[in-house]
């Protein structure tokens, strides 16, 4: 049998204090003890959290999490802790833990805005438009004159599936800015979410008819013509968007060589798309160079690749930039030897045949 | 005394222990729709144990991510489906014993049976996808299984000691049929129109084990899955069935290897245009879409961008993993649904006839639902019964360390969507059952009905995971048709792959078809259920069959299995 060890061994064997109330006094001071042992612990516990939350908002919140998860859970409406700990795990990017978190905010604090604004903003960032709307909702009822929520809260319902949220709403935008046509073409687009292909068609003709240049109009409305089987009416609306918005430019031009492969002028369509697919291509290829930044040789892959595909000046680039990590790089040298003896540049291929060759 | 202690003695004396934190992968309680589509999962008590194989390594290679696939295949043609799981294994410098692929024969009662090694299937290699086809049209189902620099075609041969005395023997090397690159999806259909099956096989790209650089994130100082746009890529395959057990390798002749080569993973195989020709559909990850048109005599153009489901809407490459196939918006044309990746949208694409189609992801409702999911396998299917196709689709982000890289779970749930018949889906994820509120890697979903009770069931392959067994619960009262087709082996494929068949039913038009492919490295049960709503009779379905026979059978009773055999009056399939 085990000996009782430190307070309890003194007690049972001094013979200061009877035997027979020996027990009763361990259990009289084990009670004290513990009767002042739970106010105490409380008091570090508090302690504890404070200290933790100070250190959160000075930034050590690696430091400070353990209490605050312990204080959380402690007291899951703690409106501070939860804040603290959303905002420490949204910062180290640990997503799901900030969902939770925001939502204890949100629970803890159900009339502020802040709370509601950073769940909002963090479902729409997430693309968790089921979580978006509710949250941006009940922050627009919480600050109605925010145009900005509004507009924004257009474009979540719209993705929610939402469409007669996403109507109200952009309905009164629309009453607020009549003449805003980005507005209309936002409507047109959520009542063809709704199934009302005319009713969209309407409004897209009434904004080109006001604007003719307003390229978000033209985009949808050559949608639409698509849709019906009328790619030739697709086809100037698109030229006009390829001509004048450069941020449209693979989208125009990927329908556009749809709608003239559909209306029969294939040449043109694949003419065009090859100019889509250039511009794809070289994306692609930049965005994969930013995987394995260091490495020439993929560099030179990619490059060679864009040279096969015919996009010549984005691929001699791509293979001469292996040059800026290694400038002696023979398969560099060697892709671009072979690119210029292709393409009948006999002085460049020498070049880099030279330097193949140099030790 | 440490903090530690103090708050064990503190709540000891408070008389309560601390609550577990609930977790992001804990259940929730599922609220059952009423006839509402619903899921049990039946994996233990119908005795299925597969788990695959985690080949992570610290590299975090591109191939350890990609997972495997599953078939269901009634493999000793005995009318209940078996299961099949493909499995991969340990990557260099692992040296640990190679697991196998697991083979489950379908007993009956909610029960399978481990038949892996007394039917030759206990074969190891990094395996990925697997297709589903009788070859040579003797009435057994062969399988072709692709791995990471293997291709595998498997004869089922007679084996009376084996269990349903049939078992798999690897013919590859005599069949002439090889791919020393990494298969993914493949997919059987009678694209030359003699008959007899073809293989299709997509490669997705080139890497070096041996010299495997990983990617980096500066950021997060830690390595991470390269995306496939940093490996060289090779063609496609097309092998041609010689009629003889001897394949020929056409790609190059048939025009495949004229694409420029790009990640292919998913395929299917089926008449899109609607010329009696069957074409070929293969998504690739992070290039162009293929849609190669058939030409007739062995030949094909490849016409993916300017039909319209080459790119996405915005003209941008697709990271597409899986496609399903079917008529979800009553046009009687085979419209295509591509699983993508993080924060890109299943893509829609509805078939509007001479090989055009129109993107459509966000009005279907099913694009902005799946932005937040990173989808692999994919099916169109009648959960419900009620005539209208609904969608399935399994999800898991490639990324092991996706927490640390993303702040995301690698784990995903898959998520079920309900369709109207007019291209348009809603998700009943929440009510679909408990596995649809847990999260797995998923990767390959095929759809079978295992129980044959006539409603459509599902399983899954989750990469480094459990395989998994789903049973439709669904009470609504819809009937359903069941059929079975089989093509008379000379003109058309005995599996009929390839056949339209259109019901009649109640004033409606339902279109299906048994096609090739599909999914993710999976294959589904080519039997069909088309669901009848509250009829209990086809008034009218229309065959028309590989060979271009159509084949018309009246009053056609709902919620019994019907064998047709081709220009034969339907009988009913009577099990052992």
């Amino acid at each position: 049998m085990a000996r009782p060890r430190g307070f309890l061994r003194f007690m049972s064997q001094t013979p200061l204090v009877p035997k027979s109330r020996r027990w009763r006094t361990i259990a009289i001071v084990a009670a004290l003890a513990a009767g002042l042992a739970y106010p105490a612990y409380r008091m570090i516990e508090s302690w504890s959290r404070d200290d933790a939350l100070r250190m959160a908002r000075a930034g050590k919140f690696v430091e400070a999490e353990p209490g605050l998860r312990a204080a959380i859970e402690r007291d899951p409406a703690d409106a501070e802790v939860a804040e603290a700990l959303a905002r420490g795990s949204l910062e180290a990017g640990r997503n799901e833990e900030a969902e939770r978190y925001l939502e204890l905010w949100v629970a803890a604090r159900p009339d502020r805005t802040e709370a509601h604004r950073a769940l909002f903003e963090f479902a729409r960032k997430s693309k968790n438009w089921a979580k978006a709307l509710p949250a941006g909702l009940r922050l627009r009822e919480l600050e109605p004159n925010d145009p900005q929520l509004t507009r924004t809260l257009v474009s979540v319902a719209f993705e929610a599936g939402s469409m007669d949220v996403a109507e109200k709403l952009v309905r009164e935008l629309i009453a607020s800015q009549p003449g805003n046509p980005g507005f209309r073409v936002t409507l047109a687009s959520i009542l063809r979410g709704r199934g009302d292909g005319a009713g969209s068609v309407a409004i897209l003709d009434e904004v080109i008819r006001d604007q003719p240049t307003f390229t978000p109009a033209l985009a949808d409305r050559a949608a639409a013509y698509e849709e019906s089987g009328e790619p030739a009416k697709a086809i100037p609306l698109l030229r006009e968007v390829l001509k004048s918005d450069k941020q449209r430019q693979r989208s125009a031009g990927y329908r556009l060589s749809i709608a003239l492969e559909r209306n029969g002028q294939h040449d043109e369509a694949k003419k065009v798309l090859d100019e889509v697919r250039r511009l794809q291509d070289v994306s692609t290829a930049e965005e994969a160079m930013k995987n394995q930044p260091g490495d020439p040789g993929l560099r030179v892959r990619l490059g060679a690749a864009l040279l096969a595909a015919g996009h010549l000046d984005d691929g001699v680039r791509m293979v001469s930039s292996a040059f800026g990590l290694d400038p002696r790089f023979a398969p560099a040298h060697q892709a671009l030897a072979e690119h210029y003896e292709k393409t009948g540049q006999p002085a460049k291929a020498a070049e880099h045949r030279r330097q193949l060759k140099a030790p | 005394m440490s903090k530690k202690v103090l708050l064990v003695v503190a709540l000891l004396a408070a008389g309560c222990g601390p609550d577990a934190a609930p977790t992001a992968d804990s259940l929730r309680p599922v609220e059952r729709e009423p006839g509402g589509v619903h899921f049990s999962d039946a994996t233990a008590t119908a005795g299925i144990d597969f788990e695959h194989h985690d080949s992570v390594t610290d590299r975090n290679t591109i191939l350890e991510t990609m997972g495997s696939g599953l078939a269901w295949v009634d493999y000793d043609s005995d009318g209940r489906i078996d299961l099949l799981f493909i499995q991969d294994g340990p990557l260099p410098p692992k040296t640990e014993p190679k697991p196998t692929h697991k083979l489950y024969r379908n007993l009956g009662g909610g029960k399978f049976e481990d038949v892996t090694t007394r039917t030759g299937l206990n074969r190891t290699g990094y395996g990925q996808g697997v297709a589903v086809g009788d070859y040579d049209n003797d009435g057994f189902d062969d399988l072709a299984i692709s791995y990471f620099g293997k291709l595998e075609l498997l004869h089922n041969v007679a084996d009376s000691a084996a269990p349903g005395g049939r078992k798999f023997v690897d013919v590859s090397a005599a069949a002439r049929i090889a791919n020393p690159h990494w298969g993914t999806s493949l997919a059987w259909g009678d694209l030359t129109g003699d008959g007899k099956l073809d293989l299709y096989v997509c490669n997705y790209c080139e890497i070096d084990l041996e010299r495997y650089q990983p990617c980096w994130n500066e950021a997060k100082g830690a390595n991470f899955i390269c995306p496939p746009t940093v490996f060289e890529k090779v063609p496609h395959k097309l092998f041609t069935n010689n009629g003889d057990g001897t394949f020929t390798d056409a790609t190059a002749t048939s025009g495949i290897a004229g694409a420029a080569p790009g990640g292919g993973l998913a395929v299917v195989i089926l008449d899109l245009d609607g010329d009696g020709k069957q074409d070929i559909y293969a998504v690739n990850d992070l290039g162009p879409a293929f849609a190669f048109q058939n030409l007739g005599g062995g030949k094909f153009k490849e016409r993916g961008m300017l039909s319209g489901a080459g790119l996405d809407r915005n003209g941008r490459f697709m990271a597409g993993m899986g496609i399903a196939a079917g008529d979800i918006d009553g046009s009687s044309r085979p419209s295509l649904a591509v699983s993508n990746y993080q924060d890109e949208p299943t893509e829609i694409f509805l078939n509007k006839g001479n090989f055009a189609f129109t993107e459509w992801n966000h009005p279907s409702g099913v694009g902005p639902a799946t932005l937040r999911t990173l989808g692999f396998g994919i099916e169109l299917f009648d959960a419900d019964r009620d005539g209208h196709l609904d969608l399935v689709q399994a999800n898991g982000h490639v990324y092991k360390n996706a927490n640390l890289i993303l702040g995301i779970a690698q784990p995903q749930a898959a998520q079920m969507f309900i369709g109207d018949g007019n291209a348009r889906f809603r998700e009943i994820t929440p009510t679909a059952g408990d596995y649809f509120q847990k999260r797995y890697v998923g990767r390959g979903v095929a759809v079978a009905d295992w129980d044959d009770d006539g409603r459509p069931d599902l399983a899954f392959s989750h990469n480094a995971g459990p395989g998994k067994l789903l049973r439709n619960e669904t009470e609504n009262g819809h009937h359903g048709l069941r059929l079975e087709l089989r093509g008379d082996g000379v003109k058309s494929n005995r599996n009929a792959i390839g056949a339209k068949v259109t019901i009649e039913v109640a004033r409606r038009k339902l279109t299906r078809w048994i096609h090739g492919g599909g999914s993710y490295l999976s294959a589904s049960d080519r039997r069909l259920i088309v669901g009848l709503g509250s009829a209990v009779v086809a008034e009218k379905v229309t065959i028309a069959w590989p060979s271009g026979a159509v084949q018309t059978i009246t009053n056609l009773a709902a919620d019994r299995p019907w064998l047709v055999v081709e220009g034969r009056d339907p009988a009913p399939r009577v099990k052992p």
